[in-house]
């Protein structure tokens, strides 16, 4: 049974490396063709390249970056508040509406949103793929909280209040405690949904939204392997961390036993 | 022979102390949709008592000690604490402080933070906080959990410390809902031998919400019986003894029946 389990997690982890050496391996590779195994060079040449080309990767990788952090930021700090009062004036069809964006399809709802982006005029901008991105997050954020706000959040801010305390107490005592957990987790997973979305940036972008994510399928469509390459390391790199950032925060606090 | 008093020097006409009320409820009515929760119930609690509430599940105990507590509004009534009424005082000048069979602590602070809570929020020194914080600790025989995360300690030893943390907050009212009911009949005992011992030092006035008859009559220093959202409240403990509907005569006919 040990051996078996061993045999399955070695598969499990070449599963999921096996593909990442192949990315490092073309993307520090050049001259690499067809019978041969290894490439006639294997340097940092082609990631000079890649960042000093003029195909604009720099500003996708900025652009990415920026969204990112604003739809995290903004839907994380919102959730909270949705979350709350979710939680405290619970109706059935605010829930049903902040489960909307995990029941339909990005391209879907990009679509719809298209016109009404046209009207506003945001359509092909910055701002209509940040709008998009965050009905999304949002709704992530807000279904996310809800389960922070509960009975003992509550009584803890009336403890609170009642030893002599005051709002910034409440916030520090009673809510961070037990929500920075769940922050840091909205900020990470908004930020990485935003960092990979595909779907509504080339639906509502309309090519002019330049992102990590469409030039990584714009070199492979060319086939520009070095660079596609690079392109697919550099957009996995933010959930590698995220992840591992995720693993951490999740990790049970307490590993001690009762004293009597 | 009847000795004449001096007539220059003015009589002393020495008053009985009259005790002080210092949380009173006003004809409360309460009801959650159609059902009627209590009753017109008028309640005086005086400083330095222990009222103690007796009831079954259900007939209203909790629902009347929260809006003492001012965290329900009650449907009609009123309630005053130290002769003003509750609901034109913040949280803070009310100066109550529930605690109920969950004892609520910080999980984020050991034993002595959370004991020190209200010292610390009120700004004082940190002699007297060290001074306080050591004196209760060893009242209520935690000294040597002063380091001590709140998720190491045992449910007696979690309800002894949200004991002192509430007393050096110095409450105007302390109330009790079932404090010790998710004890152990061996640390019930223990607990209850503390209350009544914190009560002599430190003068409580505390409301005590129990359904249990035997705990009534050793914590209680005066008792009420509540029934379907109605409370009765009785003027001696030989009063509350004799009604048959408090269930003591039947407690006391067990006994004498399993003893012989």
């Amino acid at each position: 049974m040990n051996r078996l389990h061993r045999f399955f997690a070695l598969l499990a982890l070449w599963t999921l490396l096996a593909p990442v050496g192949m990315l490092v391996s073309l993307s520090i590779g050049s001259g690499w063709s067809y019978p041969r195994l290894l490439p006639d060079r294997i340097d940092l040449l082609p990631w000079r390249v890649f960042f000093a080309s003029r195909d604009g990767i720099v500003t996708a990788l900025l652009h990415s970056t920026m969204m990112s952090l604003l739809v995290s930021a903004s839907s994380t700090l919102l959730g909270l508040v949705a979350g709350r009062s979710l939680r405290k004036h619970a109706s059935l069809w605010l829930r049903v509406i902040a489960y909307i964006p995990f029941g339909v399809s990005p391209m879907v709802i990009g679509t719809c949103l298209y016109d009404l982006e046209v009207h506003l005029g945001v359509a092909g901008r910055m701002m209509g793929v940040l709008m998009a991105q965050f009905i999304f997050a949002f709704g992530f954020s807000t279904v996310l909280f809800c389960e922070l706000w509960n009975t003992r959040t509550d009584r803890l801010e009336s403890l609170v209040i009642e030893l002599g305390g005051s709002r910034w107490s409440i916030w520090r005592h009673a809510i961070w405690p037990y929500a920075h957990r769940l922050i840091l987790v909205s900020l990470l997973q908004t930020a990485l949904y935003s960092w990979l979305d595909y779907g509504l940036i080339s639906v509502l972008g309309g090519g002019n939204v330049p992102s990590i994510t469409l030039t990584l399928y714009s070199y492979i469509r060319e086939g520009s392997v070095n660079q596609a390459a690079q392109s697919g390391l550099v957009l996995m790199l933010p959930p590698v961390v995220g992840f591992a950032v995720s693993m951490s925060l999740l990790r049970p606090r307490h590993d001690g036993e009762k004293t009597n | 022979m009847s000795v004449p008093l001096p007539t220059s020097a003015p009589m002393d006409f020495v008053t009985p102390e009259v005790p002080r009320s210092v949380l009173q409820l006003r004809k409360i009515a309460h009801q959650f949709g159609s059902k009627i929760v209590l009753r017109n119930v008028s309640l005086d609690v005086f400083s330095g008592e222990t009222l103690v509430i007796l009831g079954d599940s259900g007939c209203g105990k909790t629902t009347l000690l929260n809006i003492s507590a001012g965290r329900m509004e009650p449907t009609s009534g009123e309630v005053l604490i130290d002769q003003k009424s509750l609901a034109s005082q913040s949280v803070r000048e009310r100066r109550i402080i529930y605690l109920d069979q969950e004892s609520l602590l910080f999980d984020h602070l050991n034993v002595f933070e959370n004991v020190a809570f209200s010292l610390r929020l009120a700004h004082r020194p940190r002699d007297e906080v060290n001074r306080r914080v050591g004196e209760i600790l060893r009242s209520v025989e935690l000294e040597d959990h002063a380091q001590h995360s709140s998720w190491q300690l045992s449910g007696g030893q979690r309800q002894r410390t949200a004991f002192a943390r509430a007393i050096l907050a110095n409450p105007k009212v302390l109330l009790l809902d079932e404090p010790f009911c998710s004890l152990d009949g061996r640390s019930r005992a223990s607990m209850q031998e503390l209350y009544i011992k914190l009560r002599a030092d430190f003068q409580m006035t505390s409301v005590f919400v129990t359904h249990d008859v035997k705990e009534a009559l050793r914590v209680g220093s005066r008792f009420a019986m509540m029934r379907d959202g109605m409370l009765k409240t009785y003027p001696s403990r030989q009063a509350f003894m004799e009604d048959e509907s408090t269930g003591v005569s039947d407690e006391i006919r067990f006994w004498r029946e399993t003893s012989e």
